[in-house]
């Protein structure tokens, strides 16, 4: 009896499979994309459809490669993303089952439990298709989307080099770098509790890690220093600044070290730091930047880092809700190319920090986000636990904590001045 | 064949003149290489014509034409323009002083980080700095600026001996007004009719 029960099992589903598969609703999404093309209507005007070329299985996602009939343009298939994406996960088809889902089963088990959690496997299942062109139309169907949550590890550490910055995932669990010797400043842009302060945690701790002798700071956090507090002793950070009137002092003496750069470089006729050898690089990092936007001097400062500072090693991070013209100068604006958004509401929001649509319709996911350099990607962006920072961090902490910039600094500062030696630097100028 | 050496190493030296001072009249180049009356002067500086442009500014300035440039490795070219004065004025207490060897024009003077200041020439002598400032166009506020960035350096200490400074101005109360502005600090101004 035992036997018949198995075996009918068995014959039964399996019946349904081909039933499944015969309605067009089974596992071959190849059916399926060629399915919806035709009745989206992307068909030439002769009647010819899409001819499927190649498949093949890759790491997280399967490739099906088309040949488009004359008079059809991938464009046309871009447009229809929507279309093939719901298409594919159709909540008919939830049971997306394959033959080699079957071929895992355990026969010999719990014979309804196992069956039970196959289909379950699938339910969670939610693909994610991508197009491409290149004399070839290629869909990418990933079996997966992004994360919900993309933990950061000390692995990520090993995974980037000198510069980088591991700023995402990508689908198929493509890791995305960011290389700030590459694309010197960035814009973070986007909703409030949508990881802006994570990212920039997570950039700031990473190069910590990565560049501890050579890498230095000035935090500028203008919701009072909360983020950034647990970083006021690290040694490689100069400053924490907390309101506009430190913010201004930092912004200063960042100025200062920019124009002796720069000097350096012009007397020994080097183009930038890197070909100048110079290893250190400053980060200028700020949080909630629009809070010192109607400060002339700071904007005046930060348009002239944005400008002249690359070829200094000085690198702009420039995070704000919504960089509009009244928070971010338009200078400071065209001379950060890479941008990082989370979720927004509006296009018109994504246009200001993309100069593109795209983040009004990112779901509602803490750290996802667009990263865009030369080309969008959404990523899921690492989340950083502040149990995971301090660890990080702690080798590098003063121990004899910095005294806060304050007046009480200040007044110290001037003293020390007076009495300090100076030297006098006599030099030729040019008319000499 | 004596007469001829002695003609070229004049004629060298007074291109070279022109190299390090860039305009000079024909009187501050009478005094400078004891070229005699202003008639013999004046034939000296037309046979050399080839290497030498000027123009009338009361009397002849000369500077070095492309030729002389190339004869004595000028690289910066000068043209006939207002501002050949300020040189001339910059020349004159170069003479006065008796050409001295530590002499240079335009030098930055600077702490990093605090004060940056370019004097228009200096010089050294006995350890102690003389810089030397000239007036000619200058707005007064802009001299104001300048006196108020050498006392800052004074202030931190960058000199071993108070440095002297040594002012050329056009007018007597020009000379008044300086000479307030730099009460305090070791000074001597002089006026153009000094020289002229």
């Amino acid at each position: 009896m035992f036997v018949e029960i198995l075996s009918s099992a068995a014959m039964g589903s399996l019946l349904g499979y081909t039933y499944i598969y015969q309605a067009g609703l089974g596992g071959n999404d190849k059916k399926k994309i060629e399915n919806i093309a035709k009745n989206c209507g992307l068909v030439a005007k002769d009647g010819k459809t899409i001819r499927i070329h190649r498949r093949s299985k890759k790491d997280g996602y399967t490739e099906y490669v088309f040949q488009i009939p004359q008079g059809l343009s991938a464009k046309e298939f871009r447009n229809k993303l929507d279309h093939f994406q719901d298409g594919l996960n159709i909540k008919k088809s939830v049971l997306d089952l394959a033959l080699s889902d079957f071929k895992e089963v355990n026969w010999r088990g719990d014979l309804l439990s196992e069956i039970r959690a196959v289909i379950e496997k699938r339910q969670k299942l939610r693909k994610t298709v991508e197009v491409e062109f290149d004399g070839m139309l290629k869909f990418r169907v990933y079996n997966e989307g992004l994360p919900e949550l993309f933990e950061y590890t000390e692995e990520l550490f090993d995974k980037v080099k000198t510069w980088e910055i591991p700023i995402g995932v990508a689908l198929g669990g493509r890791l995305i770098k960011h290389d700030f010797d590459k694309l010197a400043h960035m814009i973070i842009g986007g909703t409030t509790d949508f990881g802006k302060s994570n990212a920039l945690k997570v950039i700031i701790t990473t190069l910590i890690h990565k560049q501890p002798k050579h890498v230095s700071f000035s935090l500028i956090d203008l919701k009072g220093g909360l983020s950034f507090s647990r970083y006021k002793n690290v040694k490689q950070v100069d400053r924490v600044a907390k309101n506009s009137k430190e913010a201004l002092e930092a912004l200063e003496a960042v100025q200062l070290r920019l124009n002796k750069t720069m000097e350096y470089l012009e007397a020994n006729g080097y183009e930038d730091v890197k070909e100048a050898g110079i290893k250190d690089r400053h980060f200028i990092v700020i949080d909630e930047a629009a809070d010192i936007a109607d400060n002339d001097k700071c904007q005046e400062i930060l348009k002239d880092i944005a400008r002249r500072g690359r070829a200094a090693g000085f690198r702009l991070l420039y995070a704000t809700q919504y960089p509009t013209r009244e928070t971010v100068s338009s200078q400071v604006k065209r001379n950060c190319i890479t941008r990082l958004c989370f979720v927004l509401d509006t296009e018109i929001a994504s246009r200001a920090v993309l100069d593109e649509g795209g983040a009004e319709e990112l779901p509602l996911i803490q750290g996802r986000a667009i990263y865009k350099a030369h080309k969008k990607t959404v990523i899921q962006t690492p989340y950083i636990e502040n149990k995971f920072i301090e660890k990080t961090i702690q080798p590098h902490v003063n121990i004899r904590a910095k005294r806060e910039s304050g007046k009480r600094h200040e007044q110290g500062h001037t003293k020390g001045t007076t009495r300090r030696k100076h030297t006098l630097i006599v030099e030729e100028t040019a008319l000499s | 064949m004596n007469k001829v050496i002695q003609k070229e190493q004049r004629e060298e030296n007074i291109l070279l003149s022109l190299k390090k001072l860039h305009y000079l009249s024909r009187s501050q180049l009478q005094a400078l290489h004891d070229l005699g009356s202003t008639r013999n002067a004046q034939r000296i500086l037309q046979d050399m014509s080839p290497y030498l442009s000027s123009f009338r500014d009361g009397e002849n300035v000369y500077y070095l034409n492309k030729e002389g440039r190339e004869r004595v490795n000028a690289k910066k070219a000068f043209k006939k323009t207002t501002q050949a004065r300020h040189y001339l004025m910059r020349n004159s207490l170069y003479i006065a002083f008796g050409s001295p060897a530590t002499w240079k024009n335009e030098v930055k003077l600077e702490v990093s980080g605090n004060v940056k200041v370019i004097a228009d020439a200096i010089f050294t002598r006995n350890n102690q700095y003389h810089i030397i400032e000239v007036d000619h166009t200058q707005k007064m506020s802009k001299n104001r600026g300048k006196i108020e960035r050498y006392k800052q350096l004074i202030e931190l200490g960058v000199f071993q001996k108070h440095p002297i400074f040594t002012w050329i101005t056009t007018t007597a109360y020009r000379e008044k007004q300086l000479s307030k502005l730099l009460d305090g600090m070791e000074h001597q101004i002089f006026t153009i009719a000094d020289f002229h």
